[in-house]
C-alpha cells in the first residue's frame, strides 16, 4: 500500500520507503543531505499549518508537495 | 563571473605566498567562534570576489604567516545556494594547505556526509567536533578514537565557546592528514566517476582537488566545478558534460545516486561511532516551538512578538534614538556647523548649495541616510539577529507560508518583506537570500509597490491616528489587498514554478548576544558600504533636475492628474515628487498642508504616496540588483498603479458619502 507523509496522523512515526520520482531533483539532493534515505524512521510532529517531521534528530517544516512525494511504511513491515 | 581559472582572477586577490586554511561546516556550528579562537578576530568579512557572499579572512594566531579563511555554512555539497557556492569557490581557489571541518557534536550523520565529501578533495583535513559539551548533556557518547581510525585524520573534541580543545586543533592542523576513507558509489556510478577521473587527470594539470574528487563533484552537477572547468578548458569541460547527459539519460541522475549513497554511508558511520545516541531535548523550548506553529497559540505569540518589534523600532528607533541623532545631534550641531563652514569656504555658491541646500549631499542625502535611517535600520536588524538566532524566525516563514504562496513565493520571504518595513532599499539587497530570480522579482515589485518604509510609516501613521483609528485600518486594508493582488498577477506574469517550502526548525533557545551583535554589525556594514553611497547618489541627481528645472516642470506635469483625478490640492503633486528623494518627506509635504485637506483626502493622499514609488537611493539599488531594464518596468506599473488605486479608493468614498 502506497502510503504518503502528508496522510500520517501527528504522533506516529513511520519509516521512509522511498522519494517518488516526481520530486524536483534539488529537493531529493536536500532531503538526502538531512538524512531521507529508505529505512530512515520519520516522527511526525504535525500536518498543519504544515507537516512538520524529526528525521535524524532534526525537525523539519515541509509543504504538501514534498510531503506527498515521499512514500512511508509503517515501522515493523516489510521494506 | 569570474574563476580562478582565469588569469584575470589574480587581480585583487590576497597573495598566497601565505598558506591558507580553510573552516568548513554546517550553518550554527560554531565555525565563527572557532574562527574567533584562531585568529583573534572577530571577523574580516568582504565578499568574496565573483560571489556576493561575505567570508572572513585573517592571520592564524599560532602560526606566523598562515591565514585562515571562513566559509559559509553549507548544507551539503555538490553546491546548490550561493552560501555553498561561495564555499566551493574558496576550495577551488584557495589552493589550502589543510580544511578544518567543524561539526555539531550532535548531529553526527549530517556532519559525517560533508567530511566524506570533503575526504573526496584529497586535501588534508581535521574534523573538530564543537558543541561536544552540549552532546555530552543530551546523553552522546562518541568513540572518538574509532571514528579518526576509521576516517585516517585527527578528530578533535571542542567546546569553542569555553576554549576546550582548541589547543589540540590547534596542534593537528599543521599535522593534517588526507583522509582514507571513501564513499563507494553503486557500480555504473563508479565507472562514470572513473572514467571522468582519468580524463581530467590526463588533461590537465595543477589540479585543485584529487581527479576522483572533481569528477565527482563534476558528475553530480556542482556549478562552481563546471564553472571552473569551463574557464579553465571550454573545450574539455563540453566534451565531459556531453558524456556525462549521455551517462545519464535514461536513468538516475548521478547527483541523486551520490547525495543517497554517501547519506547511507554517513549513517553507517555515525551509528558506529555513536555509542549512545541523543537523547531528544525534552524542555520548554521544545513545548515553546511546538506552540509557536500551534493552531491556536501561534497566532497570539506572532503577534506578541510583532508588538515587541513595533516597540523596539517604532517607539525607541524610530522615536527616541531618530529624536536624538535628527534634531539634537545633526539639526541642534552637526549640521549648522558644517553649514557654515561650507558656506564660508565653498569656492562657487552652487558647490555650498550642492553641499548644504535643500537638496545638498549634506543636509539631505547623508542627514537622511545617518540621522534617520541608520538608527531605525539598527534596531531592525537587532530585533531579526534575535529572532533569527532564537530560531523563531523559521516558525514565522512557516506561518507567513500560505499568505506568500498566494504571492508565487514562499514563507521565505518574510525576512525581506518585512525588513522592507524598515528600509526597502535595504531589503531589496536581502532578496539575495531567495531561491530564484521569478521569487527575487515579485518580492523586489512588491516592495516598490506597497511595503511602507519606516520613514514612511512613521509620519503616515501619525497623520492617519490623527483622524481616527477607522482610517488607519482602511489605509492597511487596502494596502494589504493591493499587495496580496498585485503578487498574485505578478505570479501569473513571471514565467517559472513556484519552490515549495523546506525548512528546518531549530530548537529555540535564549538567542547568544555574540552572534545577534556580529549578525547585526554585519549587516550594518552592508547598509553603509552599499547604501549610503545610493542616498547621495540619489541626492545629487535630485539637485541637478531642481537646477535644471526638470522638477518643477514635473511637478507642474502632475498637478492636473493630482486635483482631478485624485481631488487633492495641488500642491500635493510636489509632495509626491519629494517623496521620490525621501519617502517621509512626501508624506510631511501632505502633512504640511494638513489643515487645508479633509479626512477623506488625507487616506486618498496617503494610500497614493504609500503605493507611489519608492525613495530615489531604493530604485539605484534595484537597478543595481535586477537591472536598469527591471526598474524601468517596476516604475512603469507603479506610478499608474498607485495613481489608479487612489483614484479608486476617492471614487469609493464619494459614492459612500464621505468625500467632504
Amino acid at each position: 500500500m502506497n502510503r504518503t507523509l502528508d496522510t500520517v496522523p501527528p504522533g506516529h512515526t513511520v519509516l521512509l520507503a522511498r522519494i517518488d520520482d516526481s520530486l524536483a531533483p534539488d529537493f531529493r539532493e536536500q532531503l538526502a543531505a538531512y538524512g531521507f534515505v529508505p529505512g530512515r524512521a520519520l516522527e511526525v510532529l504535525a500536518q498543519q499549518p504544515m507537516t512538520v517531521v524529526v528525521c535524524d534528530h532534526v525537525e523539519l517544516a515541509l509543504e504538501a508537495a514534498i510531503a506527498r512525494a515521499l512514500v512511508v511504511r509503517e515501522t515493523g513491515t516489510a521494506a | 563571473m569570474e574563476s580562478c581559472a582565469d588569469a584575470t582572477f589574480a587581480v585583487g586577490r590576497p597573495r598566497t605566498t601565505r598558506s591558507t586554511y580553510v573552516l568548513v561546516g554546517a550553518p550554527n556550528v560554531g565555525k565563527s567562534v572557532v574562527f574567533h579562537r584562531l585568529t583573534g578576530t572577530y571577523a574580516n568579512v568582504s565578499n568574496y570576489p565573483g560571489t556576493t557572499v561575505e567570508v572572513a579572512r585573517a592571520p592564524l594566531r599560532f602560526e606566523s604567516g598562515a591565514m585562515l579563511l571562513d566559509t559559509p555554512g553549507v548544507l551539503a555539497f555538490p553546491s546548490r545556494s550561493a552560501d555553498e557556492r561561495a564555499a566551493m569557490r574558496a576550495l577551488l581557489c584557495e589552493n589550502p594547505r589543510a580544511l578544518v571541518q567543524v561539526a555539531d557534536a550532535k548531529h553526527l550523520r549530517r556532519s559525517l556526509a560533508i567530511t566524506l565529501t570533503l575526504a573526496e578533495t584529497g586535501l588534508p583535513l581535521v574534523l573538530a567536533l564543537n558543541m561536544s559539551d552540549e552532546a555530552a548533556a543530551r546523553g552522546v557518547r562518541l568513540d572518538l578514537p574509532a571514528l579518526a581510525q576509521a576516517l585516517g585524520i585527527d578528530v578533535v573534541a571542542t567546546v569553542a565557546t569555553l576554549g576546550e580543545g582548541v589547543g589540540r586543533l590547534v596542534e593537528s592542523m599543521p599535522a593534517a592528514r588526507i583522509p582514507r576513507l571513501h564513499t563507494a558509489y553503486p557500480a555504473a556510478v563508479e565507472a562514470a566517476i572513473a572514467v571522468a577521473a582519468q580524463r581530467i587527470a590526463a588533461r590537465l594539470d595543477r589540479l585543485p582537488f584529487a581527479a576522483r574528487g572533481l569528477a565527482i563533484l563534476f558528475l553530480a552537477r556542482d556549478p562552481e566545478v563546471e564553472h571552473w572547468l569551463g574557464a579553465r578548458d571550454p573545450e574539455f569541460a563540453r566534451d565531459l558534460a556531453a558524456t556525462r547527459d549521455a551517462a545519464e539519460s535514461g536513468g538516475e541522475r548521478f547527483a541523486a545516486a551520490i547525495a543517497r549513497s554517501r547519506a547511507e554511508a554517513a549513517g553507517t558511520l555515525a551509528s558506529r561511532t555513536e555509542l549512545v545516541a541523543p537523547r531528544p531535548p525534552e524542555s520548554r523550548a521544545a513545548v515553546l516551538g511546538r506552540l509557536a506553529l500551534h493552531r491556536l497559540w501561534g497566532p497570539p505569540i506572532l503577534l506578541a512578538v510583532l508588538y515587541a518589534t513595533y516597540l523596539v523600532v517604532g517607539v525607541f528607533g524610530a522615536g527616541t534614538l531618530v529624536d536624538l541623532t535628527e534634531d539634537r545631534l545633526f539639526g541642534g550641531l552637526v549640521n549648522p556647523a558644517v553649514t557654515t563652514f561650507v558656506q564660508a569656504y565653498a569656492p562657487w555658491g552652487w558647490a555650498s548649495d550642492l553641499i548644504v541646500g535643500p537638496y545638498g549631499l549634506w543636509t539631505m542625502g547623508m542627514t537622511y541616510a545617518v540621522a534617520l535611517i541608520l538608527p531605525i535600520v539598527t534596531t531592525f536588524f537587532l530585533v531579526f539577529g534575535v529572532l533569527e538566532d532564537s530560531g523563531y524566525f523559521a516558525r514565522l516563514s512557516v506561518l507567513a507560508n500560505r499568505g506568500f504562496a498566494a504571492m508565487g513565493m514562499n514563507g521565505r520571504a518574510v525576512l525581506p518583506m518585512v525588513l522592507g518595513l524598515g528600509c526597502v532599499t535595504m531589503a531589496t539587497l536581502t532578496t539575495r537570500i531567495l531561491a530564484t530570480r521569478r521569487e527575487r522579482l515579485i518580492a523586489t515589485f512588491l516592495m516598490a509597490l506597497a511595503i511602507p518604509c519606516s520613514a514612511q510609516l512613521g509620519v503616515v501613521l501619525g497623520m492617519l491616528s490623527a483622524l481616527g483609528f477607522g482610517w488607519t485600518v482602511a489605509w492597511a486594508a487596502v494596502l494589504v489587498v493591493v499587495l496580496v493582488l498585485a503578487g498574485a498577477l505578478a505570479a501569473r506574469l513571471i514565467p517559472g514554478r513556484r519552490i515549495p517550502l523546506l525548512t528546518e526548525l531549530p530548537p529555540l533557545r535564549w538567542p547568544v548576544a555574540g552572534n545577534v551583535v556580529k549578525k547585526t554589525a554585519g549587516r550594518l556594514v552592508w547598509y553603509l558600504r552599499e547604501v549610503i553611497p545610493l542616498f547621495l547618489l540619489g541626492t545629487f541627481l535630485m539637485w541637478l533636475m531642481d537646477r535644471t528645472g526638470v522638477l518643477p516642470w514635473l511637478i507642474e506635469r502632475g498637478e492636473p492628474l493630482v486635483t482631478g483625478w485624485l481631488g487633492l490640492p495641488k500642491e500635493a503633486a510636489a509632495a509626491f515628487v519629494m517623496g521620490f528623494l525621501r519617502r517621509d518627506f512626501g508624506a510631511t509635504g501632505l502633512f504640511a498642508l494638513g489643515a487645508a485637506l479633509s479626512p477623506a483626502q488625507t487616506l486618498v493622499g496617503m494610500v497614493t504616496i504609500t503605493l507611489f514609488v519608492p525613495c530615489i537611493a531604493s530604485m539605484l539599488m534595484i537597478v543595481k540588483e535586477q537591472g536598469a531594464h527591471v526598474a524601468a518596468l517596476i516604475v512603469a506599473m507603479v506610478v499608474p498603479l498607485a495613481l489608479l488605486v487612489g483614484g479608486l479608493v476617492r471614487i469609493a468614498l464619494v459614492s459612500l458619502g464621505m468625500w467632504a
